[in-house]
């Protein structure tokens, strides 16, 4: 038996007993069931573990620096092998195992690993711990949770095997509580693995002959484990780059010109007067702005999709909240308000006493609101523009388009009164003031670029003299040299660093896919050929 | 799991029982061991993949600006190179305006009362008793050569306050209420007359608080006699926006029943037969000004006109002027000023320096930018340079 477990085959036990014919009768019923479980065993064997070109996929899941934990049902051999032949365990690390039963034993022997690993720290040699699921039951306990999971945290990886689908779902809840910061993924195919995919941050279910009900439990449902690479590196690395840009323009874009009305509240006795014609102010989200976040989080790419396969390093920028935080935050909104005082400085000092017009007129107060509004809408425009990492096709219509659309919008508007009731009687022609104006075109051109000025000469400057990783791979990409020495190069500086593996508060877990196929689909494959 | 898939697949149970009386099924041939592939015996069902086109894999071709330093600097230098120019342009074009402006706050009539102690009191500013008529000399230093402009300028007069700007009835303006009907609300205290309680047409704020100052300028001419002063004649006509007066005020036909503001001497009909689209000074009053201090074209100076021969044939000559003023609006309640402005015009509008000015300065931080941008762009490529040195000895390709 044991030999079977350590070619990494499953093994079953069969037994003979002598049984009356009375048993017997009871018995048939189950029997059918027995019949099809022992061929199961025949089947799996054949089945050979680099199915779904999983060992790969683990390797650039590790580049990526996510870590990896496999819990499995098997047993402690066939686990321990299927660690060797994924790459999770390498000849350079110590294995040891953790087995046992009751409190006592259990903490002697976790005291005893955590020794171990202390005096591993700082060797080449990385621990990795495998622990049975009996022995996991015990370590679980909340007086001895928090010294098993240091030990656990500290380890390169981690194998538990034996363990039942609710113990599966008991490691994810202690290592989310243990790190809180740690975003958690777990992927299964079985139903055993449900609770874990559900106790999971990410649930990805695997689809196929296993049956559906992990997928169906799932976050994502993925049809080979080799998915889960694209689902990370590209579309889990391209969406936190979309949300986090989606999220900071929009609310800097209404930053930049709702505050430009603070500054006029300045100047009109913080009457809450507005400055805008209500509908234009109203259709700013809608029409004049709204196309542009679309086209940032739908199309922009931080990365194209072959570098971001290729090279799973650029995959760590993502990780450790790096791009969407407090900070960043706030410092978009900065910006947003120093934009607005901009605009506002700008316009209110071109408008100062009201005479801008060749024939002597003089402008009012919507008129100022109008070209505080169109100025706003430009820079944010423009902003967006910046912001693009790929301008496609549609950011170009998203950008020019709502410039042009807010043109259009003034142009109409201003014809519009008395005909519609009493709207829109502020900007009775303002197509003619704001555009026959050579003032009105100066401020367009001024106002945007004073204001983007400085965001143009940070981003030159940092992407000259701190550029990302990211940043660098795409430069490369884009003069058409060949990024991987500069990953290269990345790679060994960050090898050189002594980062200890708890500072980084992100770990992934898993289980293999292979070895936790359940006997249902063998049930399938077994009636087909029973049916030949 | 096991027994959910067998309800599942109730066919395969009943092919099970069928052989259970033959004694266990054979074992099942053995398929190739066939690496990345997961469907073997069964016929894989139609493929559901999703669009390959462009567009639906995120393919679409797109420019990727680089946005270092070599590419920045290029565009700094554009800018800069382009709007000192422009900036001077536009300084140019208003330092070309000749402006003079005359504070007439504090004047005093013939008889040496103040008019600002006059004008504040209420059967003064109600009913002008006794009239108040300032008498100021000024000295126009340069020739305002071109189509000159009155202006009255107001400081601390927060037309741009909310409860005043909404202090109107916009189907009042234009000839669309008749007496009988009732203005906005938004209107009141203006809204109705407390003695004979009819409508105040038109209702508000802003109409009521119509600046009504009036003013003549004489110029005394240094070559003809000392007395001989020349009236510099001047038109109303056209200081209001032409959209304003065809599209926004409208002719009223009737104005029984209805009352005059309060503030006002001379009721709608009286200041213009064309009441409301011919009363121009009221169009220009209505359109609220943006800031506290602010300026309203008060009249256009007529270069051609007969009475006044050639003297204003080329604009308005330096020299000694006198300017009557018909003191009438009350500035002291809210400390504000007064003032009588004479200016010329040009392309870009009034005399502002500001926008030439900023453009200026704008101009010349991005050619600084430009060139610091140069000199990191120099310095990047050497420290990369140095460090692929350094690389290329000591790398050593280690991979997880």
């Amino acid at each position: 038996m044991e030999k079977f477990a350590v070619a990494g085959l499953r093994t079953l036990c069969i037994a003979t007993a002598r049984i009356e014919p009375s048993r017997w009768e009871q018995l048939e019923a189950e029997y059918q069931r027995l019949a099809t479980i022992t061929w199961s065993c025949w089947r799996h064997s054949h089945r050979g573990q680099a199915a779904g070109g999983v060992p790969a996929t683990i390797n650039d899941l590790l580049l990526a620096g996510i870590r990896i934990w496999v819990l499995t049902g098997d047993k402690l051999e066939t686990a321990i092998n299927i660690g060797y032949s994924c790459r999770l365990l390498q000849s350079g690390m110590e294995v040891r195992t953790l087995t046992g039963s009751g409190l006592d034993d259990v903490r002697s022997k976790v005291a005893a690993l955590q020794s171990w690993v202390g005096g591993l720290e700082g060797s080449s040699k990385e621990p990795a711990l495998v622990v049975e699921g009996e022995a996991l039951a015990w370590a679980g306990r909340p007086e001895l949770r928090a010294e098993f999971l240091e030990v656990c945290l500290q380890c390169r990886t981690v194998i538990c095997c034996r363990v039942s689908p609710k113990q599966k779902s008991d490691v994810v809840r202690y290592v989310r509580e243990a790190l809180p910061t740690a975003v958690t993924l777990a992927i299964g195919d079985g139903a055993n693995d449900v609770p874990m995919i559900q106790e999971s941050h990410v649930g990805v279910g695997l689809k196929g002959k296993e049956g559906l009900q992990a997928a169906a439990a799932s976050d994502y449902a993925l049809a080979q484990f080799r998915f889960l690479k694209k689902l990370l590196f590209v579309h889990g690395a391209w969406s936190y780059h979309r949300v986090t840009i989606v999220i900071l323009f929009s609310f800097y874009k209404n930053l930049t010109l709702y505050i430009t009305s603070f500054w006029f509240a300045m100047a009109s006795g913080f009457s809450g007067q507005v400055m805008f014609e209500k509908w234009t102010q109203g259709l700013y989200n809608v029409f004049f702005t709204g196309a542009t976040p679309f086209a940032l989080g739908i199309f922009d790419r931080s990365c194209s999709q072959e570098n971001c396969m290729r090279y799973p390093q650029l995959y760590k920028e993502n990780q450790g909240s790096g791009r969407y935080n407090f900070k960043v935050f706030a410092l978009w909104m900065l910006n947003g308000v120093y934009h607005s005082a901009i605009i506002f400085g700008c316009v209110a000092l071109a408008l100062w006493h009201g005479s801008v017009f060749p024939n002597g007129q003089v402008s009012g107060l919507y008129y100022l609101g109008s070209t505080v509004y169109s100025l706003a809408v430009v820079t944010v425009a423009l902003k967006a523009g910046i912001e693009h990492t790929a301008w496609t096709g549609l950011s170009h219509l998203a950008i020019w388009g709502s410039v042009a659309t807010y043109f259009g919008f003034v142009a109409l508007s201003a014809n519009l009164y008395p005909h519609v009731g009493s709207n829109f009687a502020e900007v009775v022609g303002f197509d003619w003031a704001l555009f026959g104006s050579a003032n009105f075109w100066f401020l367009v051109l001024l106002a945007p670029l004073l204001a983007l000025t400085r965001d143009l000469a940070w981003t030159a400057y940092r992407r000259t003299c701190a550029k990302t990783l990211r940043e660098e791979v795409m430069e490369m990409e884009k003069l058409q040299r060949d990024p991987s020495s500069v990953l290269l190069r990345n790679t060994y500086k960050r090898m050189t660093e002594t980062v200890r593996l708890l500072g980084r508060p992100l770990f992934r877990r898993k289980a293999p896919v292979p070895v936790s196929q359940s006997f249902a689909d063998n049930i399938d494959q077994m009636a087909a050929g029973a049916n030949n | 799991p096991i027994i959910q898939s067998m309800a599942a697949n109730k066919r395969t149970q009943h092919e099970m029982q069928a052989h259970s009386s033959g004694g266990p099924p054979p074992p099942p041939q053995y398929p190739d061991a066939d690496a990345g592939a997961d469907n073997e015996e069964k016929p894989s069902p139609p493929l559901r993949k999703p669009s390959d086109s462009k567009f639906h894999q995120q393919k679409l071709p797109a420019w990727q600006p680089l946005l270092t330093a070599r590419s920045v600097f290029p565009l700094f230098f554009l800018v800069g190179a382009a709007f000192v120019p422009i900036g001077a342009v536009l300084f140019t074009a208003s330092q070309s305006v000749k402006e003079a402006e005359f504070n007439y706050t504090n004047c005093r009539d013939a008889s040496g009362i103040s008019c600002l102690e006059q004008a504040n009191k209420p059967d003064y500013y109600r009913w002008l008793r006794p009239p108040c008529v300032c008498n100021m000399s000024i000295h126009l230093p340069d020739n305002l050569t071109g189509q000159v402009f009155a202006y009255y300028a107001l400081t601390n007069f927060y037309q741009n306050h909310r409860r005043y700007v909404k202090s109107r009835d916009d189907s009042q303006l234009l000839g669309w209420k008749p007496g009988s009907e009732e203005p906005l609300q938004d209107c009141s205290p203006y809204r109705q007359d407390p003695g004979s309680g009819s409508w105040i047409l038109p209702c508000g704020a802003i109409a009521n608080s119509l600046f009504n100052d009036t003013f003549q300028l004489f110029y005394h001419s240094p070559t003809a006699g000392a007395d001989l002063a020349v009236e510099v004649p001047w038109t109303s006509r056209g200081i209001s926006w032409a959209s304003d007066r065809e599209r926004k005020f409208g002719r009223v036909n009737n104005f029984t029943g209805t009352s005059k503001p309060p503030n006002w001497r001379l009721s709608p009909e009286q200041r213009s037969a064309d009441s409301f689209q011919g009363d121009e000074e009221l169009i220009v009053w209505m359109r609220t000004a943006a800031l506290p201090s602010f300026r309203k074209l008060h009249r256009i100076v007529l270069h051609n006109a007969s009475s006044a021969a050639d003297w204003f044939k080329d604009g308005l000559p330096s020299g000694n002027y006198t300017l009557l003023v018909n003191y009438a609006y009350p500035v002291n309640a809210f400390s504000g000023t007064k003032s009588f402005v004479l200016t010329t015009s040009s392309w870009s509008g009034g005399r502002n320096p500001a926008l030439g000015i900023i453009y200026m300065v704008v101009g010349c931080l991005h050619i600084v930018l430009g060139a610091l941008f140069v000199v990191i762009h120099i310095q990047a490529s050497k420290n990369l340079r140095s460090s692929n040195n350094e690389d290329q000895q000591t790398i050593r390709p280690v991979f997880l």
